[in-house]
């Protein structure tokens, strides 16, 4: 019984380590500035994770497998209440690991959320609802036009002030369009539940909170179309709220948004068949 | 602490009909605990069902189950689950297995028998508030129930619209949804926000204020009781790591739970009185302004919920990491390795836990700068579990291991528990909550923890004092095939799900796929382990049968149990098996040495029992010393 | 030991008997329960073979403001099946106004019984409201108190069906593409009831529940048709989702008649439109994420 145990625990070690060294599954491919430090942050734990891991399995198996009781054998366990020594070794051992681990985590961190957006960044407003992600462009005279909660209707999902100059030349898609290699601003907003921002490649994730308007800043650094899903549960369609994130080389972006919003609209058609999903 | 008048009946194991009869309102601690113990058994076969009916959404979505059509013909269909469907599955399955099982079992269940037995006292300090607090949790388990049944059918729901306009009627689907946090607005804000957010909601909410306050009362009894009843010589580090655990755990309740009944009532009074604890103004939900509402936080409701969610999961975990070190000593034939140092581990832990609840609102719009403090916290939190992992293996290190189906399950725990806690060093860290924040890393991570491992820690305190409870044996054969594949099952659902998380895949997600086309293509190549998980869960879910027949089958044909069938030390094998009805038969205990004095050199038995005089170890034989084992019917 | 089982026993019936205080309390509160088609059923309609027509048709005064064309690219079936799909909040062509509801609101029958006294078999036949090309079919429904609706899903793609009635009960299901017709009713009057698919964040519809049969909605050319109306003397309104209420306060229909009652809106709404805009929305809280900018 207990060599199969500690076989057993072995073979679940080696299975589990196989799986996760396979490079069959793994992150999709970074496409933004930070996302690279991300991985490499991501990297440097899972080391210490696996190290930690294989190390208590195997020392956990080993122990089932050596020290097992045997029929007939009326010799006693070791008398031992511990051993301080040891103990104290392997606390600070421990408190040293995790916690330079913590801290050195935190630096993509502090780069992504202790500094606002760097200036000139390209700034559109995000306003999710159950269950769509819409996306507001400040169109060619880069102001936002006035949004209104009582305006909000099925023909006007974000409650765009249709007296307000500025918004005139706004569209309002469900598909997100960015520049790379350009420092973006988001501005989150949802209008009924919470939702949240999640595009895997950009290893980026940010809640929408129904009456907080979230600024938050990042830089793609690949073109082409990505998908967008919500990681916060919003009701029955959460599974499907989805959107779309077009990557565009900044030439090509800045004569899309030298568009008025009707054509806008068509480009964006236009460009979501031209650029293949990257998965 | 003499005993108290009862009526001094033998206490046998008697037919289950007169059993019912005599103790459904019973004041003796050891029949509540049994009386937990059946409540998590009953809801734990609820949540086992359906996290299957979950897996077989994920894996074959829009497939038409005949019998779920009959059973729910507005949630599923002509069989087929649909997403509200599938969402109230994940709300209930969070909700019975959190609260119902893994907060009632391993605290209320084996704590309310075990510990007043183990410190020598003749019942828990309170038992008619012990009581309460059974029949309280009992009524929140009756109301999450009807939380179904109303929100689910629209003739019941209709029939509940009577009572006002909280209660907003059946919204046709199966249950509440909302997760087992149930984060508002969505929770709030009623009907209008979707299926599931009706009449079963405000249940919902209704049940878990109720459950509060039973752990509440529990809490107080556990904390009074180990306090104050302590036999004679029974200091406090005599006690055993389980009571350890308990103590620890109670404490934790205490000050945790009243923070959710706190959040439960203003997210009621949200739903019901008007008020905007929790709702911002300017909502608009399905093109309707909501105008009724201003001013409320969203995140307050987090802080809340965390505050008490995170110790939660402490409160999960702790009485098995009491158990698993208890089982293993005795298993191991030796004294647990540092007691002090896990004694300090466990009220580490316990301390820590009330100042990381935020790592799991990194994300949330909560300051980036209290996130970094939380990091840290958490993952300094770490420190003390490794050096619980350290002495449990540092325990078996030297030992002389009997395999015993409790041992089996206590070292399956250890196992668990690593896999299990160390992923924890992941997702503590800000930055890499960034892609790993609700994924099935996630879901991974906590099923592996405090779901998986808890659990262990109860199959292994069932099986261990299983003998003391009923006075027969659990069989051995089923227990061993239970553990084997249990074990290889748990990490064949939940190693997979890590790599899931990491290719993104979120939780939550009613479907992958609709209509034979996949939904998002970043997920697509997790389909082959989604499958594996899937095949993986209905064969562990099976083998759960065994358990259950193994728990009945050996209450009319386990083989019988003398007092001390473990050779084990501490009080619980000092008296009868059952124990008579105040635990020692009128004999005070007094404790002379800790709890864990295995393969002490010199002594005639590799066990010395705490009962034991040092001159009486010259003398001692046997499993049946002590003072506890004659002397019945006082 | 009886003491504390006493105490005990005490304790829950105190606590059961405030609940059922508090069911009583909240029943007697809820008066609104109104069964079925409102008036006393004795004085139950019957025809009489002499009924007449009321008839008209719905003019647009100006051009219709232009319907929004939503981004589709969230759903490739409706991208791909409907891709000149448009919002349907005002439908005209040539001046002719579609999806206005026009009904009988009240009025006298020729022998002196007012309309709203009268009781009203509810018809067995079901209305169907389809899903077809992630729009409503139709957009503007009316039924009657009871009557069941067979809401099909025509497309490939999952929908959702969202009714937020006032009056009657709400409720929120999805129908997956294939899944079966869902069948519902509603049991009290309510003009109207704006239906939503969560899914599709452009599709509406409205379903009017009457008390009576008395009721049309206009198609494409503008027309519409009541017919079986017993001769009396009536108060018709029009009514449009966007461009509010248009009330003629006499329609004469005589026996075996045919009254006709035209209507006419402008496209920049009535009155009732602009009504509900005096709320002050507490501007959203802005949480710079983080910090001054550098």
């Amino acid at each position: 019984m207990g060599r199969a145990l500690g076989v057993l625990i072995w073979l679940i070690t080696l299975g589990s380590v196989l799986l996760f060294a396979s490079g069959k599954w793994w992150f999709p491919a970074t496409i933004s500035e930070h996302g690279p430090e991300i991985d490499r942050q991501f990297m440097r734990t899972i080391i210490v994770v696996g190290i930690s891991f294989v190390a208590a399995q195997v020392a956990l198996g080993w122990a089932v497998w050596k020290y097992r009781a045997t029929p007939g054998d009326t010799t006693r366990a070791v008398y031992s209440h511990g051993n301080n020594r040891l103990e104290i070794i392997w606390t600070v051992v421990t408190a040293v690991v995790f916690i330079s681990l913590a801290v050195i985590g935190q630096r993509v961190w502090a780069q992504l959320h202790f500094v606002g957006a760097p200036a000139g960044s390209y700034q559109v407003e995000v306003v999710a609802q159950q269950f769509q992600w819409n996306f507001h462009y400040a169109g060619v005279d880069g102001q936002f036009g006035r949004t209104d909660p009582s305006l909000i209707g099925s023909s006007n999902l974000i409650g765009l002030d249709p007296a307000d100059p500025k918004s005139r030349d706004d569209a309002v898609l469900a598909t997100l369009v960015l520049p790379v290699n350009r420092p973006v601003e988001l501005t989150l907003r949802s209008i009924d539940v919470t939702h949240s921002f999640w595009v895997p490649p950009l290893r980026f994730k940010q809640d929408l909170v129904p009456g907080m308007a979230i600024h938050v800043h990042f830089t793609p650094t690949k073109t082409g179309q990505y998908e967008l899903a919500c990681a916060e549960l919003c009701g029955q369609f959460h599974y499907r709220m989805r959107g779309y994130v077009i990557i565009l080389p900044q030439d090509e972006h800045n004569a899309l948004m030298a568009l008025p919003p009707d054509q806008f609209q068509t480009r964006v058609g236009q460009l979501r068949q031209q650029y293949p999903i990257v998965y | 602490m003499s005993a108290h008048e009862i009526s001094g009946e033998a206490h046998r194991h008697e037919p289950p009909k007169s059993f019912i009869r005599k103790y459904i309102f019973s004041l003796d601690h050891k029949v509540i605990g049994i009386q937990y113990m059946l409540l998590a058994m009953t809801s734990v076969l609820f949540g086992v069902v359906m996290s299957v009916l979950m897996r077989m959404n994920l894996s074959w979505p829009g497939t038409k189950w005949p019998i779920l059509g009959t059973l729910f013909p507005t949630g599923a269909p002509e069989g087929v689950m649909s997403p509200e469907f599938y969402l109230s599955l994940v709300t209930m399955h969070g909700t019975m297995m959190v609260f119902f099982v893994l907060t009632t079992a391993p605290q209320g269940g084996f704590g309310n028998y075990f510990l007043p037995i183990q410190i020598g006292a003749d019942d828990m300090a309170f038992p008619f508030l012990n009581m309460m607090s059974f029949w309280v949790t009992f009524v929140g388990f009756l109301v999450l129930v009807l939380a179904i049944f109303v929100e689910g059918n629209q003739t019941i729901g209709a029939w509940f619209s009577g009572l006002g306009d909280w209660m907003q009627g059946g919204s046709g689907t199966v249950g509440p949804i909302g997760g087992w946090t149930a984060y508002p607005p969505l929770s709030a804000l009623g009907k209008i926000a979707g299926p599931g957010q009706g009449a079963g909601m405000s249940l919902w909410i209704i049940s878990i204020a109720i459950f509060c306050v039973g752990s509440l009362l529990g809490a107080l009894n556990f904390i009074t009781t180990l306090l104050n009843m302590r036999t004679r010589g029974m200091s406090l580090m005599r006690m055993p790591l389980t009571c350890w655990a308990w103590f620890t755990t109670a404490v934790l309740a205490l000050l945790a739970f009243p923070v959710l009944l706190a959040g439960g009532i203003l997210l009621f009074l949200d739903r019901t009185a008007g008020t905007s604890f929790f709702i911002p103004g300017g909502e608009v939900v399905t093109d309707t302004l909501i105008t009724s509402h201003q001013g409320g936080s969203p995140i307050l409701w987090q802080h809340l919920f965390w505050f008490f969610g995170h110790p939660e999961v402490y409160i999960a975990i702790l009485p098995g990491m009491g158990a698993t070190s208890h089982i293993l000593s005795t298993f191991a034939r030796k004294p647990i390795f540092g007691y002090r140092a896990m004694v300090f581990a466990m009220f580490g832990i316990g301390l820590l836990g009330f100042f990381v609840w935020g790592h799991h609102m990194f994300i949330s719009g909560m300051s980036p700068y209290s996130a970094m403090a939380f990091s840290i916290l958490t993952l300094s939190i770490g420190v003390p579990s490794a050096i619980k992992t350290f002495n449990w293996i540092g325990t078996l290190w030297g030992a002389k291991i009997r395999f015993t189906v409790p041992m089996l399950f206590a070292l399956g725990f250890v196992s668990l528990f690593v896999s299990g806690g160390i992923t924890g060093l992941v997702l503590g860290q800000t930055s890499l909550d960034l892609p790993m924040h609700d994924t099935y890393f996630v879901l991974a991570h906590f099923h592996l923890v405090m779901g998986v491992a808890a659990i262990f820690g109860m199959f292994a305190a069932m099986s261990f004092w299983y003998p003391k409870m009923f006075g027969r044996m659990m069989n051995e054969t089923i227990g061993k095939i239970h553990f084997w594949i249990t074990f290889i099952g748990v990490y064949s659902i939940f190693m997979p799900m890590h790599i899931m998380g990491i290719i993104g895949m979120p939780r939550r997600y009613a479907q992958f796929a609709e209509n034979g086309q996949s939904i998002y293509h970043f997920i697509d190549p997790a389909d082959p382990l989604v499958k594996f998980v899937t095949a993986a869960a209905i064969v562990t879910a099976l083998a759960q049968v065994l358990f259950y027949f193994n728990f009945f089958w050996s209450l009319f044909k386990g083989k019988k149990a003398g007092d001390n069938p473990w050779e084990a030390t501490t009080l619980e094998w000092t008296t009868a098996t059952p124990p008579p009805h105040d635990n020692f038969a009128g004999v005070v205990p007094t404790v002379y040495r800790g709890p864990y004095e295995f393969a002490v050199p010199g002594a005639p038995n590799d066990f010395i029992l705490q009962t034991e005089r040092d001159a009486e170890v010259a003398e001692v034989d046997g499993g049946t010393s002590g003072n506890g084992s004659d002397g019945h019917g006082h | 030991m009886l003491i504390r089982r006493a105490r005990f026993w005490l304790a829950i019936s105190i606590i059961l008997s405030l609940l059922a205080l508090g069911i009583a309390c909240k029943k007697s509160e809820d008066t609104g329960e109104t069964g079925n088609t409102g008036g006393p059923t004795a004085n139950k309609w019957k025809p009489k073979g002499n009924e007449g027509t009321i008839k008209g048709t719905v003019a647009l005064n100006g051009q219709a403001p232009a319907n929004s064309k939503p981004d589709l690219s969230a759903d490739p079936f409706c991208a791909s099946h409907n891709p000149n799909l448009t919002t349907e909040d005002v439908v005209a062509s040539n001046g002719h106004l579609a999806n206005v509801l026009v009904y009988v609101k009240s009025g006298t029958t020729a022998d002196g019984q007012n309309i709203d006294s009268l009781g009203f078999d509810t018809p067995s036949d079901a209305v169907t409201l389809d899903q077809n090309g992630c729009h409503y079919r139709p957009h503007v429904l009316g039924v009657m108190v009871n009557q069941k609706i067979d809401i099909k899903n025509s497309d490939q793609t999952t929908h959702n069906i969202h009714p937020t009635p006032h009056t009657n009960q709400e409720w929120n299901q999805s129908q997956p593409a294939g899944a079966p017709d869902i069948v519902k009713s509603f049991p009290r009057p309510e003009i109207v009831i704006p239906v939503k698919c969560n899914q599709h964040p452009w599709m509406k519809a409205h379903i009017a529940v009457m008390k009576h049969p008395f009721f049309a909605v206009s198609g494409d050319d503008g027309t519409y048709t009541i017919k079986g109306v017993p001769p009396g003397t009536y108060t018709v309104v029009a009514w449009h989702e966007k461009l509010g209420e248009q009330t003629l306060g006499t329609v004469k229909v005589d026996a075996n008649g045919t009254a006709t009652a035209d209507f006419s809106f402008s496209p920049t709404g009535g009155a009732t439109a602009s009504g509900q805009r005096s709320l002050e929305v507490m501007p959203a809280l802005d949480v710079p994420m983080l910090m001054e900018q550098h």
